[in-house]
């Protein structure tokens, strides 16, 4: 199981992916981009089984990302990983093509009941 | 008060309420961190008194700054705690990073918590250093609310 995350704060995928180990999940490999454009590219080479994404990111943002890899024609499950409970901009999401969200601060509980359905 | 005033202030007051709500579940959640709520002062001038700040604006239904300081040696532990660096490998950058992340998530949980429609949040901006004075053009007075943990002073500064 490799899992990408894309943030452009180095902190946020730190944060992310110190909570993935903790919350238990098995995953061989986390990878890393800093926005939408950088996430594009890593996925089309290292084909990750689940993306978590920023929503505020330069060049790209997570909901352009969410569009770009599934008009790409790329399935994998994105979670969108966002400060702000916003209703609508979550459900502009999932009609993009997101498949969860995960509003922050979070613990590793939550990481793993919304993510638990992800991981085989 | 006109119905205007009225809406104005059940806004601010929905915000304070959950900018200090979540000021406590930010550094409990994320950084394992037990603070207490010691109460607000009026101040004059928007004054950032810590090394290690991030600031927010709030824009829409009501405009306002909120601003969250930190001395420098408990933003490096703050920081620490929340990304597992060991304080001696965090570098400017991280500290910098770490201290708006922070702000980006007590500011979007306060906007959550209040439940209010329309409000836009900038995106957060890190001021290290010292004694920094921001200016800021709103008609707010600024409020400094004050958290402890352990014996460290957690300011948040609010115009709003
Ligand atoms: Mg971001």
């Amino acid at each position: 199981m490799r899992v990408l995350i894309v943030d452009d704060s180095s902190v946020m995928r730190k944060i992310v992916s110190r909570g993935l180990r903790q919350a238990g999940f098995k995953i061989d490999e986390i990878l890393e981009a800093g926005d939408g454009q950088k996430g594009l590219a890593t996925q089309a080479q290292k084909k990750c089984d689940l993306i978590l994404s920023d929503w505020n990111m330069p060049n790209m943002d997570g909901l352009t990302f969410v569009k770009e890899l599934r008009k790409s024609g790329d399935k994998t499950p994105i979670v969108m990983v966002t400060t702000e409970g916003g209703e609508g901009k979550v459900a502009e999401a999932v009609q993009s093509g997101a498949n969860g969200h995960i509003k922050k601060p979070f613990t590793p509980d939550t990481l793993r009941s919304t993510l638990g359905q992800f991981f085989k | 008060m006109t119905e205007h005033e009225q809406m104005q202030e059940q806004i601010r007051a929905g915000l304070l309420e959950g900018l200090i709500q979540t000021v406590i579940q930010v550094f409990e959640t994320m950084a394992w961190s037990r603070i207490t709520y010691q109460g607000e002062q009026p101040r004059k001038h928007f004054v950032l008194a810590s090394q290690t700040c991030g600031l927010i604006g709030i824009r829409g239904a009501r405009d306002g700054l909120v601003g969250v300081a930190l001395d420098r040696h408990l933003g490096l532990e703050i920081v620490s705690r929340i990304t597992g660096l060991p304080v001696p490998n965090i570098e400017l950058e991280d500290l910098a990073d770490g201290i708006a992340e922070l702000a980006n998530m007590i500011c979007g949980g306060m906007k959550a918590k209040a439940g209010i429609h329309g409000l836009d949040l900038t995106p957060p901006l890190a001021v290290i250093g010292q004694d920094a004075t921001v200016h800021w053009k709103t008609a707010h007075p600024v409020r400094e609310l004050t958290f402890m943990l352990d014996r460290d002073i957690i300011r948040v500064l609010v115009s709003i």
